[in-house]
């Protein structure tokens, strides 16, 4: 699958003082560089920030998610954000201007990637303070995680989790979809080798 | 969905009678995409399922599709294990344009 956000860069094999090579982002590519790096701070995924930069409803399903998870909240698992900002970045997010073009509002206080030692997105940090949160919130977390062991633990929590909204119930169903899926697609693959 | 995509290319290309009509795929590619499927298979549960897309699906299936109906109709012995012969022609990805595919299934016959 192509993990790249399309960033255009030229690449100088000349290493610098501290031995790297030097990569040069054209100017041109600035602002998806800003939005890349803001949409990382939240779900620390470059695979699903791609997706979300290229694919419409990758960008719809994941704002809808996260505005779910952080609504209302000036700081969520130690990461301290501007709710105004945090509304302007939704509404960007939400539209469908291009995010090649229009810079998203920085909601941060702090880049998570820039916090020390601790951890460098927002959804990684919420996963240190799952057993705080509610069920739906932690089944937000492990679904917008994307890993393999988060799958699983997302539809352990669904199966008997009650929605109390449209958005938890689609998502309880996508969960249970998802893994199911997963699990019929390992066992034929095992089936047919 | 990916499974039955993967099942039905499988058998489409199985019954096709030259696999000269579907040249638009490449074979190297699509093997090199079965092989990364387990892969991931092999390296983590469930993560052959979120790694792949349904495009990569459809070319694991084809490739897996030609070297069945392949060895179906060569007369001569070669391999049962598709797999085997599958990662040999897709350890070719970087130099897919020097052999053609049915050197590539022949060879891939001789080599297992």
């Amino acid at each position: 699958m192509d993990r790249s956000l399309g960033l255009t860069t030229s690449y100088l094999p000349v290493g610098s003082a501290a031995g790297r090579a030097k990569h040069y982002i054209s100017s041109d590519n600035l602002t998806k560089l800003h939005n890349a790096i803001l949409l990382h701070g939240f779900f620390g995924d470059v695979r699903k920030v791609a997706a979300i930069m290229k694919e419409a409803s990758a960008r719809q399903e994941n704002a809808q998610l996260l505005q779910q998870l952080v609504v209302g909240r000036s700081v969520v698992a130690g990461i301290l954000m501007d709710q105004h900002a945090l509304g302007r970045f939704f509404e960007l997010l939400y539209s469908d201007r291009d995010l090649a073009v229009e810079r998203l509002a920085n909601p941060f206080i702090t880049l998570p990637q820039l916090q020390h030692d601790g951890p460098s997105s927002l959804i990684e940090a919420a996963r240190t303070e799952l057993s705080l949160m509610d069920p739906s919130d932690q089944i937000l977390v492990h679904y917008l995680e994307d890993t393999p062991d988060s799958l699983q633990s997302a539809a352990a929590l669904a199966a008997s989790y009650e929605p109390k909204s449209r958005l938890m119930a689609q998502l309880k169903e996508r969960i249970l979809m998802d893994f199911e899926e997963a699990e019929r697609f390992d066992t034929f693959l095992d089936e047919i080798r | 969905m990916k499974y039955l995509l993967l099942i039905c290319l499988s058998v489409i290309v199985a019954f096709m009678p030259s696999i000269a009509k579907a040249k638009s795929l490449s074979l190297v590619q699509s093997c090199a995409e079965l092989v990364d499927i387990y892969e991931s298979r092999d390296e983590k549960k469930f993560l052959a399922s979120q790694r792949t897309s349904l495009s990569e699906s459809f070319r694991a299936g084809y490739c897996r599709g030609v070297l069945e109906q392949h060895r179906a109709s060569n007369n001569r012995h070669c391999s049962s294990d598709w797999y085997k012969r599958a990662k040999f022609i897709a350890a070719l990805r970087n130099h897919e344009d020097r052999f053609s595919d049915s050197v590539l299934l022949k060879k891939s016959c001789d080599e297992y």
